[in-house]
């Protein structure tokens, strides 16, 4: 797991140095979730904005 | 799997909302951020810490001793907002409490391009909010977002195992409605009230939009999952339709609150309903929804006036804010016994108002409360 969120921090940080907030961008974030199943890597960056949003 | 005490617990609420007879009336802890002005900790530690947050959580169980719990300190999730900018609240920590301020986002223009691609658009308005994300802030605020479910997900078993007391409802099943979302993250109040006088058409395609796309599976999903262990199936709040006469309640809120409660009752499952401000002005669109389906927690509203108006539909609150903050012991003791020799079958004891503020509440009159409740029988 440890490895995992290495990876998922280091995947993280190339893409905040590409151009981000366009829809490949956020697609690449939810693809680098590897912690999580793949189904559910879109739902949960959904969740993420939406609470971002509300909160 | 469950104890036999938390079997017994969850019992009491569904008999409640059943209309049986329950064993005593189920007592619902609606307590917030109050739990940290009753603990040993500061405001800024406790929704900084999240070993803080469980620990004061678990000395407000061990004090108090609720039959069930709406908040488990997962209210503020601060970290998540503030690792990108923050978000549109004033934390104040003279006075331990902590306030939105109604903010504009998007244009009534805008609605159109939100019908065209909702989630987009959701990321688009992500952008406004956050305008100034800088490098290494959204791993920051996205690691805090996870940190945050664990401890959600902890300290439900926690509260599950080692204390045989239910939750509410699953987080995922939390499902506000969509004018909520252009309430809170869209449109703000006041703009909003001006959209369903000028822009009404236009508001009413982007929340069928926005159902279509983000509740309507999310309900399916959470009808057709076990939820037996909860107190409810689904959960939503309604806090924007305070500022809608019974005219307009009717045309842009209640046919997606409708679809909700429609789905509910075919399918013999549960909603819970917190209704802040007041409601009763709307009571008659609830006067046909049969027994056993909906509970609804009234905030500002006469919970007796309720009963009378909606004799079907399983209550929650009465314990008003005014008593347990200013009151003495026996006159909380006398409301609460007031409330469950008149209510009776039907009806959740609880406090009116998400408890938050210092002066929500004295704990001579909540332990009096409590201790009285627990061995009283209807």
């Amino acid at each position: 797991m440890e490895n995992v969120m290495i990876n998922w921090i280091s995947r993280m940080q190339k893409l905040e140095d590409e151009t981000p907030f366009t829809d490949e961008w956020w697609h690449e974030c939810a693809d680098a979730l590897e912690m999580l199943p793949k189904e559910h890597r879109e739902g949960f960056m959904i969740s993420y904005v939406n609470m971002a949003l509300q909160q | 799997m469950y104890s036999e005490e938390y079997n017994e617990k969850v019992k009491l609420f569904k008999d409640a909302i059943n209309f049986r007879k329950p064993k005593k009336v189920p007592n619902l802890s609606n307590f917030f951020t109050w739990k940290i002005c009753d603990s040993e900790f500061s405001f800024k530690e406790s929704l900084y810490d999240l070993n803080k947050m469980d620990k004061l959580t678990c000395d407000f169980h061990e004090r108090y001793d609720f039959d069930a719990y709406m908040d488990l300190g997962t209210r503020n999730p601060l970290a998540v907002t503030d690792a990108i900018g923050g978000g549109f609240h004033i934390f104040n920590e003279e006075t331990n409490s902590i306030n939105a301020y109604d903010h504009v986002l998007m244009s009534a223009e805008e609605y159109t391009d939100f019908v065209q691609d909702p989630i987009a658009f959701c990321k688009t308005l992500f952008q406004r909010k956050y305008p100034n994300i800088g490098a290494g802030e959204m791993v920051k605020s996205l690691s805090a977002f996870f940190e945050f479910g664990q401890y959600a997900q902890n300290m439900t078993n926690k509260f599950t195992k080692e204390y045989s007391r239910p939750a509410v409802f699953d987080m995922t099943a939390a499902i506000l409605t969509p004018y909520e979302f252009f309430n809170s993250a869209g449109r703000g109040i006041k703009e909003l009230s001006l959209d369903v006088r000028r822009h009404q058409q236009e508001l009413i395609e982007a929340m069928e939009v926005y159902y279509e796309v983000f509740i309507k599976n999310a309900i399916d999903a959470a009808l057709a999952s076990d939820s037996s262990m909860y107190v409810t199936d689904i959960y939503t709040a309604l806090l924007g339709y305070s500022m809608l006469n019974v005219k307009q309640f009717e045309k842009v809120y209640w046919p997606i609150l409708k679809k909700y409660i429609d789905k509910v009752v075919e399918q013999d499952k549960t909603i819970y309903i917190f209704c802040e401000s007041t409601m009763l002005r709307f009571a008659e669109f609830f006067a046909d929804i049969p027994k056993g389906h909906v509970v609804l927690h009234l905030e500002l509203d006469d919970i007796f006036e309720a009963r009378k108006k909606m004799p079907d539909i399983c209550l929650a609150g009465g314990m008003t804010t005014e008593l347990l903050g200013y009151g003495t012991p026996e006159k909380c003791v006398d409301q609460a016994k007031r409330l469950i020799e008149e209510l009776g079958e039907g009806f959740i004891l609880s406090q009116n108002k998400m408890m938050s503020f210092e002066n929500d509440c004295k704990r001579e009159n909540l332990l009096a409360v409590n201790d009285f409740v627990k061995n009283y029988k209807i």
